[in-house]
Protein backbone atom coordinates (compact mmCIF):
# COMPACT_ATOMS: atom_id res chain seq x y z
CA UNK A 1 0.00 0.00 0.00
CA UNK A 2 1.70 3.52 -1.00
CA UNK A 3 1.54 6.24 1.42
CA UNK A 4 -1.09 8.79 0.85
CA UNK A 5 -3.97 6.05 1.12
CA UNK A 6 -2.69 4.52 4.18
CA UNK A 7 -2.71 8.39 5.64
CA UNK A 8 -6.05 8.52 4.41
CA UNK A 9 -7.48 4.82 5.98
CA UNK A 10 -5.78 6.28 8.86
CA UNK A 11 -6.80 9.35 9.17
CA UNK A 12 -10.67 9.54 7.92
CA UNK A 13 -11.59 6.13 8.93
CA UNK A 14 -12.12 7.24 12.32
CA UNK A 15 -13.86 10.24 11.73
CA UNK A 16 -16.46 8.53 8.99
CA UNK A 17 -16.44 5.68 11.59
CA UNK A 18 -18.04 8.28 14.11
CA UNK A 19 -20.02 10.39 11.41
CA UNK A 20 -21.42 6.57 10.83
CA UNK A 21 -22.64 6.10 14.36
CA UNK A 22 -24.00 9.27 14.81
CA UNK A 23 -25.83 9.42 12.03
CA UNK A 24 -27.42 5.89 12.93
CA UNK A 25 -31.44 5.88 13.58
CA UNK A 26 -32.60 3.09 15.40
CA UNK A 27 -36.45 2.22 14.92
CA UNK A 28 -38.92 3.94 17.01
CA UNK A 29 -42.00 3.88 16.88
CA UNK A 30 -44.53 6.28 19.28
CA UNK A 31 -48.01 6.46 19.68
CA UNK A 32 -50.02 8.16 22.47
CA UNK A 33 -54.13 7.54 23.48
CA UNK A 34 -55.86 8.93 25.35
CA UNK A 35 -58.08 5.28 26.63
CA UNK A 36 -58.98 3.89 30.12
CA UNK A 37 -59.16 7.21 31.85
CA UNK A 38 -55.57 8.31 31.00
CA UNK A 39 -53.04 8.37 28.52
CA UNK A 40 -50.78 5.59 26.79
CA UNK A 41 -47.50 5.51 25.62
CA UNK A 42 -47.09 2.94 23.00
CA UNK A 43 -43.56 2.31 22.11
CA UNK A 44 -42.42 0.21 19.60
CA UNK A 45 -38.76 -0.52 18.91
CA UNK A 46 -39.52 -2.83 15.77
CA UNK A 47 -42.04 -3.16 12.81
CA UNK A 48 -44.17 -0.48 11.34
CA UNK A 49 -45.65 2.43 12.27
CA UNK A 50 -48.81 1.14 11.18
CA UNK A 51 -48.75 -1.35 13.84
CA UNK A 52 -48.30 1.71 16.41
CA UNK A 53 -51.31 2.99 14.97
CA UNK A 54 -53.41 0.07 14.99
CA UNK A 55 -52.79 -0.92 18.59
CA UNK A 56 -53.12 2.59 19.49
CA UNK A 57 -56.98 2.13 16.95
CA UNK A 58 -57.60 -0.83 19.38
CA UNK A 59 -56.90 0.60 22.95
CA UNK A 60 -59.29 3.53 22.20
CA UNK A 61 -61.87 1.23 20.51
CA UNK A 62 -61.84 -1.50 23.84
CA UNK A 63 -62.01 0.93 25.92
CA UNK A 64 -65.19 2.67 24.65
CA UNK A 65 -66.49 -1.41 25.17
CA UNK A 66 -65.67 -0.90 29.13
CA UNK A 67 -66.42 2.51 29.16
CA UNK A 68 -69.60 3.04 31.86
CA UNK A 69 -70.48 6.64 29.92
CA UNK A 70 -70.60 5.40 26.27
CA UNK A 71 -73.28 3.38 24.85
CA UNK A 72 -71.32 1.49 22.29
CA UNK A 73 -73.11 -1.45 20.39
CA UNK A 74 -71.87 -4.69 23.20
CA UNK A 75 -70.75 -2.88 25.44
CA UNK A 76 -71.02 -2.40 29.45
CA UNK A 77 -72.69 1.25 29.25
CA UNK A 78 -75.87 -0.57 28.03
CA UNK A 79 -75.58 -3.66 29.62
CA UNK A 80 -76.02 -1.40 32.52
CA UNK A 81 -78.73 0.56 31.32
CA UNK A 82 -80.72 -2.06 29.89
CA UNK A 83 -79.80 -4.78 31.66
CA UNK A 84 -79.03 -7.29 28.46
CA UNK A 85 -76.69 -6.65 26.04
CA UNK A 86 -75.59 -8.87 23.13
CA UNK A 87 -71.89 -8.57 23.85
CA UNK A 88 -68.79 -7.69 22.77
CA UNK A 89 -66.24 -10.38 22.85
CA UNK A 90 -63.89 -7.47 24.94
CA UNK A 91 -66.45 -7.11 26.97
CA UNK A 92 -66.80 -11.14 27.44
CA UNK A 93 -63.64 -11.55 28.03
CA UNK A 94 -63.69 -8.74 30.87
CA UNK A 95 -66.23 -10.58 32.96
CA UNK A 96 -64.47 -13.94 32.67
CA UNK A 97 -61.12 -12.45 34.28
CA UNK A 98 -63.27 -11.07 36.43
CA UNK A 99 -64.35 -14.20 37.59
CA UNK A 100 -60.72 -15.75 37.70
CA UNK A 101 -59.93 -12.45 39.81
CA UNK A 102 -62.19 -12.58 42.54
CA UNK A 103 -62.23 -16.48 42.70
CA UNK A 104 -58.15 -15.51 43.40
CA UNK A 105 -58.86 -12.62 45.55
CA UNK A 106 -61.50 -14.72 47.77
CA UNK A 107 -64.17 -12.32 47.44
CA UNK A 108 -61.89 -9.25 47.91
CA UNK A 109 -63.06 -8.33 43.98
CA UNK A 110 -66.44 -7.35 43.04
CA UNK A 111 -67.59 -5.75 39.70
CA UNK A 112 -70.95 -4.06 40.87
CA UNK A 113 -69.19 -2.15 42.91
CA UNK A 114 -69.69 0.91 40.27
CA UNK A 115 -72.22 2.91 41.85
CA UNK A 116 -70.52 2.94 45.89
CA UNK A 117 -67.67 4.03 43.72
CA UNK A 118 -69.20 7.08 41.91
CA UNK A 119 -71.01 8.11 45.33
CA UNK A 120 -67.77 8.16 47.18
CA UNK A 121 -65.87 9.73 44.65
CA UNK A 122 -68.15 12.67 44.49
CA UNK A 123 -68.72 12.72 48.19
CA UNK A 124 -64.77 12.99 48.59
CA UNK A 125 -64.39 15.32 45.73
CA UNK A 126 -67.08 17.62 48.33
CA UNK A 127 -64.61 17.32 50.98
CA UNK A 128 -67.28 14.58 52.47
CA UNK A 129 -67.42 10.89 53.58
CA UNK A 130 -70.38 8.52 52.82
CA UNK A 131 -72.46 8.44 55.64
CA UNK A 132 -72.64 4.19 57.13
CA UNK A 133 -76.22 4.48 55.67
CA UNK A 134 -75.81 5.27 52.19
CA UNK A 135 -72.49 2.89 52.20
CA UNK A 136 -74.50 -0.07 53.80
CA UNK A 137 -77.62 0.09 51.22
CA UNK A 138 -75.12 0.59 48.14
CA UNK A 139 -72.89 -2.21 49.19
CA UNK A 140 -76.17 -4.74 49.88
CA UNK A 141 -77.26 -3.63 46.48
CA UNK A 142 -74.29 -4.14 44.61
CA UNK A 143 -73.89 -7.83 46.60
CA UNK A 144 -77.31 -8.70 45.27
CA UNK A 145 -76.37 -7.83 41.65
CA UNK A 146 -74.77 -10.87 39.38
CA UNK A 147 -74.81 -11.45 35.67
CA UNK A 148 -75.86 -14.25 33.84
CA UNK A 149 -74.26 -15.53 30.60
CA UNK A 150 -75.78 -17.02 27.86
CA UNK A 151 -73.31 -17.74 25.08
CA UNK A 152 -72.60 -14.16 24.07
CA UNK A 153 -75.35 -12.34 25.65
CA UNK A 154 -74.80 -10.94 28.79
CA UNK A 155 -78.00 -10.18 31.86
CA UNK A 156 -77.72 -8.28 34.26
CA UNK A 157 -79.59 -9.18 37.27
CA UNK A 158 -80.34 -6.48 40.64
CA UNK A 159 -79.97 -2.74 40.46
CA UNK A 160 -76.22 -2.33 41.00
CA UNK A 161 -74.52 -1.38 38.31
CA UNK A 162 -71.27 -3.09 36.34
CA UNK A 163 -67.70 -1.71 36.18
CA UNK A 164 -65.04 -3.15 34.99
CA UNK A 165 -62.02 -0.77 35.24
CA UNK A 166 -60.08 -2.47 37.68
CA UNK A 167 -59.10 -4.70 35.11
CA UNK A 168 -59.76 -2.95 31.80
CA UNK A 169 -56.24 -1.60 31.51
CA UNK A 170 -54.51 -4.99 31.58
CA UNK A 171 -57.06 -7.05 29.56
CA UNK A 172 -55.99 -4.82 26.75
CA UNK A 173 -52.32 -5.28 27.21
CA UNK A 174 -53.32 -8.75 26.89
CA UNK A 175 -54.82 -8.75 23.60
CA UNK A 176 -51.67 -6.26 23.06
CA UNK A 177 -49.46 -8.93 23.55
CA UNK A 178 -51.14 -11.34 21.78
CA UNK A 179 -51.09 -8.75 18.87
CA UNK A 180 -47.22 -7.84 19.11
CA UNK A 181 -46.64 -11.59 18.95
CA UNK A 182 -48.53 -12.34 15.98
CA UNK A 183 -46.44 -9.55 14.17
CA UNK A 184 -43.14 -11.24 15.49
CA UNK A 185 -42.72 -8.00 17.49
CA UNK A 186 -40.36 -8.37 20.82
CA UNK A 187 -38.66 -5.01 21.32
CA UNK A 188 -41.69 -2.65 22.83
CA UNK A 189 -43.08 -1.30 25.66
CA UNK A 190 -46.38 -0.08 26.30
CA UNK A 191 -46.91 2.52 29.05
CA UNK A 192 -51.02 2.66 29.99
CA UNK A 193 -50.55 5.65 32.47
CA UNK A 194 -47.34 4.27 34.83
CA UNK A 195 -49.61 1.89 36.56
CA UNK A 196 -50.26 -1.01 33.67
CA UNK A 197 -47.08 -1.72 31.87
CA UNK A 198 -46.01 -4.33 29.27
CA UNK A 199 -42.53 -4.39 28.95
CA UNK A 200 -40.85 -6.74 26.16
CA UNK A 201 -37.14 -6.21 25.21
CA UNK A 202 -34.76 -3.52 24.77
CA UNK A 203 -31.40 -2.98 23.04
CA UNK A 204 -29.11 -2.56 26.28
CA UNK A 205 -27.17 -5.78 27.07
CA UNK A 206 -29.35 -7.12 29.63
CA UNK A 207 -32.34 -6.10 27.45
CA UNK A 208 -34.21 -5.07 30.48
CA UNK A 209 -35.43 -1.62 31.72
CA UNK A 210 -35.57 -0.02 35.09
CA UNK A 211 -38.50 0.10 36.90
CA UNK A 212 -38.52 3.07 39.77
CA UNK A 213 -41.31 2.53 42.29
CA UNK A 214 -42.61 6.38 43.52
CA UNK A 215 -43.57 5.03 46.40
CA UNK A 216 -40.39 3.94 47.81
CA UNK A 217 -37.81 5.94 46.45
CA UNK A 218 -34.10 4.21 45.62
CA UNK A 219 -35.55 0.57 45.24
CA UNK A 220 -36.23 -0.63 42.00
CA UNK A 221 -36.56 -3.84 39.69
CA UNK A 222 -35.06 -4.52 36.32
CA UNK A 223 -37.82 -6.02 33.61
CA UNK A 224 -38.07 -7.84 30.57
CA UNK A 225 -40.77 -9.42 28.69
CA UNK A 226 -43.30 -8.84 31.63
CA UNK A 227 -46.04 -7.01 32.51
CA UNK A 228 -46.62 -4.81 35.69
CA UNK A 229 -49.10 -3.33 37.62
CA UNK A 230 -48.99 -0.83 40.26
CA UNK A 231 -52.14 0.13 42.54
CA UNK A 232 -51.35 2.83 44.62
CA UNK A 233 -53.05 6.07 46.68
CA UNK A 234 -49.92 8.45 46.82
CA UNK A 235 -51.79 10.95 44.31
CA UNK A 236 -55.10 9.63 44.71
CA UNK A 237 -56.06 9.92 48.15
CA UNK A 238 -58.26 12.05 50.69
CA UNK A 239 -57.98 13.75 53.83
CA UNK A 240 -60.68 13.65 55.85
CA UNK A 241 -61.61 14.55 59.36
CA UNK A 242 -57.77 12.60 59.96
CA UNK A 243 -59.01 10.05 57.94
CA UNK A 244 -57.59 8.65 54.50
CA UNK A 245 -59.92 7.82 52.17
CA UNK A 246 -59.02 6.83 48.12
CA UNK A 247 -60.58 5.29 44.88
CA UNK A 248 -60.19 1.88 46.08
CA UNK A 249 -62.99 0.64 47.49
CA UNK A 250 -63.19 -2.34 49.70
CA UNK A 251 -65.69 -5.32 48.20
CA UNK A 252 -66.04 -6.61 51.49
CA UNK A 253 -66.55 -3.35 53.68
CA UNK A 254 -67.96 -1.11 51.21
CA UNK A 255 -65.35 1.67 52.35
CA UNK A 256 -62.99 4.42 50.20
CA UNK A 257 -59.84 3.19 51.97
CA UNK A 258 -56.95 1.42 51.77
CA UNK A 259 -55.00 -0.79 53.89
CA UNK A 260 -51.38 -0.10 51.62
CA UNK A 261 -49.82 2.79 50.62
CA UNK A 262 -49.16 0.42 47.24
CA UNK A 263 -48.96 -2.69 45.68
CA UNK A 264 -46.97 -3.99 42.67
CA UNK A 265 -47.31 -7.17 40.94
CA UNK A 266 -45.29 -8.38 37.94
CA UNK A 267 -45.98 -11.15 35.78
CA UNK A 268 -47.39 -12.90 32.60
CA UNK A 269 -50.87 -11.74 32.76
CA UNK A 270 -51.37 -8.06 32.44
CA UNK A 271 -55.64 -8.57 33.13
CA UNK A 272 -54.68 -10.72 36.34
CA UNK A 273 -52.02 -8.52 37.67
CA UNK A 274 -54.18 -5.23 37.18
CA UNK A 275 -57.06 -7.06 39.48
CA UNK A 276 -55.02 -8.40 41.86
CA UNK A 277 -52.99 -5.38 42.61
CA UNK A 278 -56.23 -3.95 43.34
CA UNK A 279 -57.90 -6.28 45.67
CA UNK A 280 -53.93 -6.70 47.49
CA UNK A 281 -54.29 -2.63 48.73
CA UNK A 282 -56.78 -4.30 51.09
CA UNK A 283 -54.88 -7.51 51.36
CA UNK A 284 -51.48 -8.71 52.99
CA UNK A 285 -48.52 -10.32 52.99
CA UNK A 286 -50.10 -13.75 53.12
CA UNK A 287 -52.28 -13.01 49.75
CA UNK A 288 -49.45 -12.02 48.24
CA UNK A 289 -47.34 -15.28 48.87
CA UNK A 290 -50.36 -17.03 47.96
CA UNK A 291 -50.27 -15.02 44.30
CA UNK A 292 -46.46 -16.04 44.31
CA UNK A 293 -47.36 -19.97 43.58
CA UNK A 294 -49.22 -18.75 40.40
CA UNK A 295 -46.04 -16.93 39.71
CA UNK A 296 -46.78 -13.71 40.24
CA UNK A 297 -44.15 -11.66 42.11
CA UNK A 298 -44.15 -7.97 44.12
CA UNK A 299 -43.97 -5.91 46.96
CA UNK A 300 -46.35 -4.09 49.42
CA UNK A 301 -45.87 -0.83 50.51
CA UNK A 302 -47.22 0.88 53.41
CA UNK A 303 -46.37 4.52 53.94
CA UNK A 304 -43.44 3.33 56.54
CA UNK A 305 -41.99 1.78 54.27
CA UNK A 306 -41.80 -1.60 52.29
CA UNK A 307 -44.69 -3.93 54.05
CA UNK A 308 -43.64 -7.39 51.82
CA UNK A 309 -41.67 -7.81 48.73
CA UNK A 310 -41.15 -11.09 46.76
CA UNK A 311 -37.41 -12.92 47.45
CA UNK A 312 -34.74 -10.78 44.59
CA UNK A 313 -37.63 -8.69 43.03
CA UNK A 314 -36.40 -5.71 44.66
CA UNK A 315 -33.17 -4.13 43.89
CA UNK B 1 20.33 -3.12 3.20
CA UNK B 2 19.72 -4.08 7.12
CA UNK B 3 19.34 -0.65 8.28
CA UNK B 4 16.13 -0.32 5.47
CA UNK B 5 14.83 -3.31 6.33
CA UNK B 6 15.03 -2.60 10.59
CA UNK B 7 13.61 0.99 9.67
CA UNK B 8 10.87 -0.47 7.25
CA UNK B 9 10.02 -3.19 10.49
CA UNK B 10 10.05 0.19 12.92
CA UNK B 11 7.65 1.85 10.48
CA UNK B 12 5.43 -0.95 10.38
CA UNK B 13 4.79 -1.25 14.20
CA UNK B 14 4.48 2.20 14.47
CA UNK B 15 1.74 2.00 11.52
CA UNK B 16 0.46 -1.28 13.57
CA UNK B 17 -0.22 0.34 16.83
CA UNK B 18 -1.57 3.34 15.24
CA UNK B 19 -4.34 1.34 13.78
CA UNK B 20 -4.91 -0.49 16.73
CA UNK B 21 -5.51 2.66 18.88
CA UNK B 22 -7.55 4.01 16.09
CA UNK B 23 -9.39 1.16 16.51
CA UNK B 24 -9.71 1.01 20.20
CA UNK B 25 -11.07 4.86 20.13
CA UNK B 26 -13.85 3.79 17.92
CA UNK B 27 -14.90 1.04 19.71
CA UNK B 28 -14.52 3.38 23.02
CA UNK B 29 -16.39 6.49 21.32
CA UNK B 30 -19.33 3.69 20.15
CA UNK B 31 -19.87 2.40 23.58
CA UNK B 32 -20.08 5.80 24.88
CA UNK B 33 -22.49 7.30 22.54
CA UNK B 34 -24.75 4.16 22.55
CA UNK B 35 -25.00 4.49 26.87
CA UNK B 36 -25.29 8.41 26.71
CA UNK B 37 -27.61 8.52 23.77
CA UNK B 38 -30.02 6.07 25.48
CA UNK B 39 -30.44 7.81 28.57
CA UNK B 40 -30.31 11.92 27.27
CA UNK B 41 -33.71 12.64 25.81
CA UNK B 42 -33.64 15.08 23.03
CA UNK B 43 -37.47 15.86 22.81
CA UNK B 44 -40.17 16.79 24.72
CA UNK B 45 -43.64 15.66 23.88
CA UNK B 46 -46.69 17.44 25.46
CA UNK B 47 -50.28 16.09 25.42
CA UNK B 48 -53.46 17.78 26.87
CA UNK B 49 -56.01 15.14 27.20
CA UNK B 50 -54.65 12.78 25.52
CA UNK B 51 -53.79 15.03 22.04
CA UNK B 52 -50.29 15.75 21.14
CA UNK B 53 -49.77 19.67 21.64
CA UNK B 54 -46.66 19.48 20.73
CA UNK B 55 -43.21 17.88 19.81
CA UNK B 56 -40.06 20.15 20.63
CA UNK B 57 -36.50 19.51 20.74
CA UNK B 58 -34.99 19.69 24.20
CA UNK B 59 -31.87 21.62 22.64
CA UNK B 60 -33.81 24.79 22.66
CA UNK B 61 -35.25 26.69 26.00
CA UNK B 62 -38.61 27.83 25.77
CA UNK B 63 -42.13 27.98 27.37
CA UNK B 64 -45.05 26.61 26.52
CA UNK B 65 -48.46 28.01 28.17
CA UNK B 66 -50.97 24.96 28.80
CA UNK B 67 -54.36 26.58 28.80
CA UNK B 68 -56.26 23.78 30.82
CA UNK B 69 -59.76 24.05 31.75
CA UNK B 70 -58.99 25.65 35.36
CA UNK B 71 -56.20 27.80 34.09
CA UNK B 72 -52.99 27.84 32.42
CA UNK B 73 -50.10 25.55 33.40
CA UNK B 74 -46.66 26.71 32.42
CA UNK B 75 -44.27 24.27 31.26
CA UNK B 76 -40.41 25.07 30.77
CA UNK B 77 -37.52 23.35 28.28
CA UNK B 78 -34.34 24.93 29.89
CA UNK B 79 -30.63 23.06 29.86
CA UNK B 80 -31.51 20.30 28.33
CA UNK B 81 -34.33 19.24 30.31
CA UNK B 82 -38.44 20.18 31.03
CA UNK B 83 -40.09 21.13 33.90
CA UNK B 84 -43.58 22.19 35.27
CA UNK B 85 -43.03 25.68 36.64
CA UNK B 86 -46.93 26.01 38.11
CA UNK B 87 -50.22 24.18 37.63
CA UNK B 88 -53.63 25.37 38.72
CA UNK B 89 -53.82 21.96 39.76
CA UNK B 90 -55.01 21.54 43.97
CA UNK B 91 -52.00 19.02 44.94
CA UNK B 92 -48.82 20.23 42.74
CA UNK B 93 -47.39 16.86 42.59
CA UNK B 94 -46.44 18.19 38.96
CA UNK B 95 -44.32 20.79 39.81
CA UNK B 96 -43.03 19.08 42.53
CA UNK B 97 -41.52 16.86 39.89
CA UNK B 98 -38.50 18.93 39.13
CA UNK B 99 -36.42 19.02 35.93
CA UNK B 100 -36.96 15.79 33.60
CA UNK B 101 -33.87 15.18 31.46
CA UNK B 102 -33.71 11.36 30.64
CA UNK B 103 -35.34 9.14 27.70
CA UNK B 104 -38.66 7.83 28.98
CA UNK B 105 -38.96 10.24 32.11
CA UNK B 106 -42.22 11.95 32.21
CA UNK B 107 -44.17 14.12 34.06
CA UNK B 108 -48.15 14.04 34.33
CA UNK B 109 -50.79 16.57 35.65
CA UNK B 110 -53.57 13.71 36.10
CA UNK B 111 -56.26 16.60 37.27
CA UNK B 112 -55.83 18.88 34.67
CA UNK B 113 -54.78 15.93 31.91
CA UNK B 114 -51.55 17.16 30.84
CA UNK B 115 -48.77 14.68 30.00
CA UNK B 116 -45.13 15.78 29.61
CA UNK B 117 -42.99 12.61 28.04
CA UNK B 118 -39.10 12.90 27.36
CA UNK B 119 -38.03 10.58 24.55
CA UNK B 120 -35.29 10.51 22.15
CA UNK B 121 -34.68 6.66 21.94
CA UNK B 122 -35.27 3.28 23.86
CA UNK B 123 -36.76 3.82 27.25
CA UNK B 124 -34.36 2.34 29.53
CA UNK B 125 -35.66 3.34 33.23
CA UNK B 126 -39.21 4.31 34.06
CA UNK B 127 -41.08 5.46 36.73
CA UNK B 128 -43.77 3.71 38.53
Amino acid sequence: MSRKPKSFFLFFLPILSMGLFSCSSPIHHLEYVYAYGTTWEIHLYEGEKADAENLASFVSSSSRVLDLDSRVEGGIGLLNQVGQVKADPFLLDAIHLASEVEELSKGSFSISLAKLTSSWLTSLEKGEALSEEVVSSLLEEAKQTHLKIEGDVIYKIGDGQIDLGAIGKGLCLDKIKIKLDELGIKKYLINAGSSSLLIGENSSSSGEVKVNLDDLKGKYFQAKNIAVSCSSISRQKYEIGGEVYSHIIDANTGLASARHQAAILVGDKAGLLDGLSTCLMNLGESELKEFEKGGIKGALIDKEGLVYASEGFLL
Amino acid sequence: MQAKASSSRKVILIESIVLTLVFIGIVLYAIIFAMTKKENASKVNITYQGELLYSLPLSEDKDINIATSDGPLFIRIEEGGVRVVSSPCANHFCVNEGIKSKSGESIVCAPEGVGVYLIGGEVGEINL
